[in-house]
């Protein structure tokens, strides 16, 4: 969340986070089997915009999957203007972008933490180790892929969770059958739960016992938001680690205005991938997820994002 | 079955009534009034493609109902009807797994035509429901005439009393007991271990809870079943029956034509007659012998001099 009044670029952003997360959840919720042996085209629209899972499934298997040559577009894109993606399209980003503004810190505490820390080295050595993996043969994209990590979690987990949860709830009334003489509540709650189930819930559940592991990782991944902001992007997704390498020089850089700037340092308080935004000659581009927060809280109006051309004006 | 006093039809209502943890549950047998107990319906020919099959169902399905009397002896205006057919199984009608889709929704059409208020076309099924109600045609076929069919909601089977021999209680699904009319759609077909499974046996879709623990004793739990759930009226398709490998199927060879469908009032005597469809006496079906024991219907089905109709 940036500081104070935010500006409208923030809100442009996080209307584009709302709506890739809301629409990931429904493109999950479309994948429900469907009395036809096919998953349609839709279910694939996050992994076929994903260069990891392009770049490891081909060297694993010396085969590419034509739908996921769309990913070459999100890798061109980082290459010519940096991590838009991690910032404004990635699901699982907005949801860590999500449990970040749940943290319950003081101003000068996240001044502290929200600054670029050597651990965000981690996602690179995972990147490796991935790429390795494939050169040798093996797939491993798939368990830290941030899109194959919160599509199973949802599956495996929460969808579960949720189902049993609600159809419980609505279960325990329609058993009990409470009401006043002829009222009773389940001429309400019967409606509301065959629109849930006829809508969104599934029509029938199956659970995992293997869901337990999963659960933990999840639960862990997303709560650690609340120790450092964007925890899963900045430390561990070899995906942003990717992008990340391929957003090192891009064409829309920070503009910082030296003589405006008088090292408040409020521009790195709620900094989405650690960038050093308040640094001179210090912001990091591969860290950075254009997320306009230090543009919106700077007091002093010294940051903006520019197109740079490489050797024009600066 | 043959026809009751008054006195015994309110009594039995009462002790059902009370035996019942709550809804109104009629056993509106009793109440169809005088007419034929069964009635037989058979295709001379047996044509072949989808169409004239699907014609053939309709006529036979219409012609066993008119040898009963019509649908209006059973079916009033305002009345909501649950329509039980064989849903159990991810089978495509042609493999006599599920029951003929276009039975069923003739007997849509005739209840909706006897005034019916809501005609509802669901089943407990066996293998995964969503492909169930898909492939055996039957959700297609319902909804286009006019019912309401759903996939059932495990949340909604309630424990019931049922005082049987075998079953003092079991899970029976809420919604059925809300209805005032049953009528049941078995199809005709072998079983690995009951020999046969027709109409009482067909019941088990409106059951949940562990209910493979049936299979233990089907003899007396289909009994029990039967004697608590009493259909208004009993349709049983043979257009096609599963000869071998029943109750689940999947071999056409194991298919063959019957080009029959019979409807009857009482339980007992149409398994009797399903059961010789297939080659068995009835006397060789252990829960139709026991239907007999104990006064459920009886098991010689031609003492009720069945009507007989040839296309």
């Amino acid at each position: 969340m940036a500081h104070g009044k935010v500006t409208w670029q923030v809100w442009i952003r996080r209307f584009c986070q709302s709506g890739s997360l809301l629409l990931f959840l429904y493109i999950f919720l479309q994948a429900e089997y469907r009395p036809v042996n096919e998953t349609g085209h839709f279910v694939k629209l996050f992994f076929q915009l994903d260069p990891l899972i392009l770049i490891s499934s081909w060297l694993s298997s010396h085969q590419v999957l034509s739908g996921l040559l769309f990913s070459l577009f999100t890798l061109g894109a980082t290459v010519l203007i940096g991590r838009w993606f991690c910032g404004w399209i990635c699901p699982f980003g907005a949801l860590h972008n999500l449990f970040t503004s749940l943290r319950n810190q003081k101003a000068k505490a996240k001044l502290a933490v929200d600054g670029y820390s050597k651990g965000q080295k981690a996602k690179y050595y995972i990147l490796v180790a991935i790429l390795v993996g494939a050169v040798l043969g093996i797939n491993l994209a798939g368990w830290l892929d941030p899109f194959s990590f919160f599509y199973r979690s949802m599956a495996v987990v929460v969808n579960p969770a949720v189902n049993d949860g609600v159809g419980s709830f609505f279960g325990l009334i329609y058993q009990a059958d409470p009401g006043i003489g002829t009222h009773k509540v389940a001429t309400i709650s019967e409606p509301i739960y065959d629109f849930l189930r006829h809508h969104v819930l599934a029509t029938t559940q199956p659970y995992f016992y293997g869901g337990v592991l999963i659960a933990l990782l999840f639960l862990a991944v997303v709560f650690l938001n609340l120790y450092r902001a964007r925890f899963w992007c900045r430390y561990i997704c070899p995906l942003g680690a990717l992008l990340a390498v391929a957003g090192k020089n891009p064409l829309v850089q920070i503009k910082r205005n030296e003589e405006a700037c008088n090292n408040c340092r409020v521009c790195v308080i709620d900094c989405q991938g650690g960038a050093d935004p308040d640094v001179k000659d210090g912001w990091k581009p591969s860290e950075c997820f254009y997320c306009w927060n230090c543009q919106s809280s700077c007091p002093h109006k010294v940051i903006s994002f520019v197109f740079h051309v490489p050797g024009g004006q600066k | 079955m043959k026809d009751v006093s008054r006195r015994e039809f309110v009594k039995a209502c009462a002790l059902i009534g009370a035996a019942m943890k709550l809804g109104t549950f009629a056993p509106d047998a009793y109440g169809a009034g005088s007419g034929p107990s069964l009635s037989i319906a058979h295709f001379r020919t047996s044509p072949m493609g989808p169409e004239a099959i699907a014609e053939e169902a309709r006529r036979l399905t219409q012609e066993a109902i008119n040898g009963l009397g019509g649908m209006g002896r059973f079916i009033s205006k305002g009345d909501v009807v649950w329509i039980k057919p064989n849903i159990g199984w991810n089978r495509v009608p042609e493999q006599a797994a599920t029951t003929n889709p276009d039975v069923v929704a003739t007997l849509v059409a005739l209840c909706r035509q006897a005034g019916a208020k809501r005609v509802i076309v669901s089943d407990n099924s066996c293998n995964p429901s969503v492909a169930c109600f898909a492939r055996s045609g039957i959700q297609a076929a319902a909804l286009n005439a006019g019912a309401d069919c759903f996939i059932m909601d495990e949340r909604k089977f309630r424990k019931t009393a049922l005082k049987g021999k075998a079953l003092p209680a079991w899970e029976l699904y809420g919604d059925v007991l809300g209805v005032n009319k049953l009528i049941n759609v078995p199809i005709v077909k072998q079983h690995g271990l009951c020999k046969a499974t027709l109409g009482m046996k067909n019941l088990m879709g409106v059951t949940g809870g562990e209910r493979n623990r049936f299979h233990q004793d089907l003899t007396n739990t289909l009994v029990d079943l039967a004697t608590f759930i009493r259909p208004t009226l009993v349709v049983m398709d043979a257009v096609r029956v599963l000869t071998a490998n029943g109750p689940v199927g999947g071999n056409l060879a194991d298919v063959k034509r019957k080009d029959t469908v019979a409807a009857g009032t009482d339980q007992v005597a149409i398994d009797a007659f399903g059961a010789t469809l297939l080659g068995f006496k009835p006397q060789e079906i252990g829960y139709v012998v026991e239907g007999n024991a104990r006064r459920l219907g009886t098991i010689d089905f031609e003492s009720l001099k069945p009507r007989r109709i040839e296309i």
